[in-house]
């Protein structure tokens, strides 16, 4: 599955992100650009399938679907208000193998829990992320793709920290278009408030041309 | 041919103080067939004796026949607790003998019965293959099992037993043998018929059963049930049953309901009743056993269970599914369908939510989530604009240093202002938003509210992903 970042598909192995797989994205919070790093992939999905957003951080905004490429109809968002329904819930999905993509924000997860939906992941081609703090980076995992995700001025830095094939210490940055929408209303800060009103014409006086 | 699974300990069934059934952990202990109550609770006092109860053996034997009409229309029962099925058009369908056997099988097992199969191409051939528990699918075949079967086997042979034994016929060969008009006059017409029907020289004629118009079905336990997880084991003897009854019906239920009696004690506490409603009408029993599990696993009884039943209110006329020519890879519709009311059944339809947008300006009004219904989301034209992906439950409201913003770190303005000023009906909100970028380059949603009458204050609204 390409990633639509060719910089990126150029070192992940196999050339994109890995379908039928685990792969984990490890961000400092919210907002570290990793929704906008998945955009592209997200929108080559099969059209009907939907995608699960599950147990997310805080209320995603339909409005920024709408901007996207991925409809927001399909989504789905799951929060199941204990851990381990939210396991069930996320190996129902992948066991399924209906869903188009299963995005999945765990912040405490047992290694074994991990290795279980590896398993489940590996049934289907849905394209499973699990998006975990900065912290779990020093644990092992099964995962076997693992990135992380830091917010960098123009894009986002990915760092590798686990992948099929040689180690790679320097982050890549990755480039991604703050606003590929232009702004709503121009932006006036700069415009002078008080405008002078433009200078109305004079009314000219009707000639005296039908004359008689 | 059906039989009871015994439990493990020792049981002992009594019709009239007398022992007719006995399990055989009970055999070890000694007891035998025919031995009084007395008897046998001196010599294993232990052993659980229960009373014969007619009413719930024809109950039993009811809903085998009920859970069985899956297969075939043609149903009938037999003496001897057996059902006789005429599976002659369903062979193909369900794969063969064999495989039909293990499915019947299966299913009988699922209703706490031992079945022992016979197949033949006679019916009252099939009842005595039954016996023998082997599958003889032509006519040669079986004559030749019938010729060396005991004569007693056959119920209208019984009655002359003594008259065989004298003349040396022990088997049912050796009574096809004997000369048929001195047979008939000796034993009558009705064993002549039934050996001619074994060997399918004379017709048999069955009247089928019929399934009732409507299911409802009670199952009185032995025993009380405290947790709501063990009533699963009886309510899925009840969906065998049910999809049996649909497939008879041709008919999918879309609305299920488990009704829990529960024990009377000093007041009578109304049944706990589960509802099960189906966003696509089916048929097939794994599927309602797995929606049953999750919802009895989430549930908390005030008191104990004495009896369960199964009601299908609303059933429709079965669809019959429509193949396309190459399978969809990600799962077809009804696929999805069932995925979504799993996950509603255990984590609550409050939990599983679509879009459902609300035309209003305000982002957290606009911004409205539903539980997911038949209908898909429907989306009101709305401008497309650049908004983050996450908005926060409640704005957080943000302290201002040197005239800018500060969220964790000092913000620096990337965008804005854009006023929105709008919900005069209920709570005014007049906003001017923009977006601001801390050190790290993460971008926020910011605001700064400028209702009349109040302090100017920022607060955070979003976040962009």
């Amino acid at each position: 599955m390409d990633t639509g970042h060719p910089t990126l598909s150029a070192e992940l192995p196999g050339g994109g992100w890995p379908q039928g797989s685990l792969t984990e994205l490890l961000t400092a919070g919210p907002g570290a650009g990793e929704l906008r790093l998945l955009q592209a992939a997200l929108a080559k999905l099969p059209v009907q399938q939907p995608i699960v957003l599950l147990q997310p951080p805080h209320i995603p905004h339909i409005a920024a679907w709408r901007a996207w490429q991925p409809a927001p109809e399909r989504l789905l968002w799951l929060r199941p208000t204990q851990a381990n329904d939210a396991l069930w819930a996320a190996d129902q999905v992948l066991r399924s193998g209906c869903c188009a993509a299963l995005l999945f924000w765990a912040r405490n997860i047992r290694p074994e829990s991990l290795r279980r939906l590896h398993v489940a992941a590996q049934g289907s081609d849905t394209l499973f992320f699990m998006l975990r703090p900065l912290s779990a980076a020093s644990q092992s995992s099964p995962a076997p793709l693992r990135l992380t995700l830091k917010s960098a001025v123009g894009g986002v830095e990915v760092g590798i920290v686990k992948r099929r094939g040689p180690a790679r210490e320097q982050p890549l940055h990755i480039a991604l278009d703050i606003s590929a929408l232009p702004p709503l209303y121009p932006d006036v800060s700069d415009a002078p408030v008080d405008l002078r009103t433009p200078v109305a014409a004079e009314p000219r006086r009707a000639a005296h041309v039908l004359a008689h | 041919m059906l039989h009871t699974s015994w439990p493990t300990e020792a049981v002992v069934v009594l019709e009239h103080e007398c022992a007719i059934a006995l399990s055989p952990q009970a055999i070890d202990l000694g007891l035998q067939g025919g031995m009084r109550r007395n008897s046998m609770s001196a010599l294993a006092p232990g052993v659980l004796m229960l009373e014969r109860q007619p009413l719930r053996e024809t109950d039993t034997r009811d809903g085998a026949a009920l859970a069985l009409l899956q297969y075939t229309p043609e149903l009938t029962h037999a003496d001897e607790d057996s059902l006789l099925l005429s599976v002659a058009a369903s062979l193909r369908l369900f794969g063969g003998p064999r495989a039909l056997c293990r499915r019947i099988r299966n299913t009988v097992a699922a209703l706490g019965l031992n079945a022992q199969l016979g197949m033949a191409p006679t019916a009252t051939g099939a009842w005595l293959m039954a016996r023998r528990g082997r599958r003889v699918m032509r006519r040669e075949p079986l004559v030749r099992h019938l010729a060396n079967m005991p004569c007693t086997w056959l119920p209208a042979a019984r009655p002359h037993r003594d008259w065989f034994d004298g003349l040396g016929c022990r088997t049912l060969g050796a009574i096809r043998a004997l000369p048929r008009a001195g047979l008939q006059r000796r034993c009558g017409k009705p064993l002549i018929k039934a050996l001619d029907a074994a060997h399918g020289e004379a017709p048999e004629l069955f009247e089928w059963v019929v399934a009732p118009a409507s299911f409802s079905r009670r199952v009185e336990l032995i025993a009380r049930i405290d947790h709501a997880e063990a009533a699963l084991f009886v309510a899925r003897h009840l969906v065998e049953q049910l999809c049996g009854w649909l497939a008879a019906q041709q008919r999918a239920v879309s609305q299920i309901t488990l009704v829990l009696e529960h024990e009377r004690g000093r007041h009578a506490i109304a049944p706990t009743l589960v509802d099960i409603a189906l966003a696509e009408p089916a048929w097939q029993p794994e599927h309602l056993v797995r929606l049953l599990r999750e919802r009895l696993g989430r549930l908390e009884l005030g008191a104990p269970i004495i009896q369960i039943g199964l009601d299908a209110p609303d059933s429709v006329a079965f669809a019959p599914p429509s193949e396309s020519l190459f399978p969809e890879p990600g799962g077809t519709p009804a696929d999805r369908r069932r995925l979504v009311e799993l996950l509603t059944a255990r984590l609550g339809s409050d939990q599983v939510l679509q879009v459902a947008p609300r035309a209003d300006y305000r982002p957290e009004v606009a911004n409205h989530w539903a539980p997911i219904g038949d209908r898909p989301p429907s989306l009101p034209e709305a401008p497309v604009a650049d908004r983050p992906f996450w908005l926060l439950d409640i704005p957080i409201p943000l302290v201002v240093r040197d005239n800018r913003p500060l969220y964790r770190t000092p913000l620096r303005k990337v965008a804005g202002p854009e006023r929105i000023e709008t919900g005069w009906w209920d709570g005014l909100a007049v906003r001017d938003y923009f977006v601001y970028e801390d050190e790290h380059a993460t971008r926020y949603w910011l605001y700064q509210d400028r209702s009349p009458g109040a302090d100017i204050k920022w607060f955070l609204h979003g976040i962009f992903g």
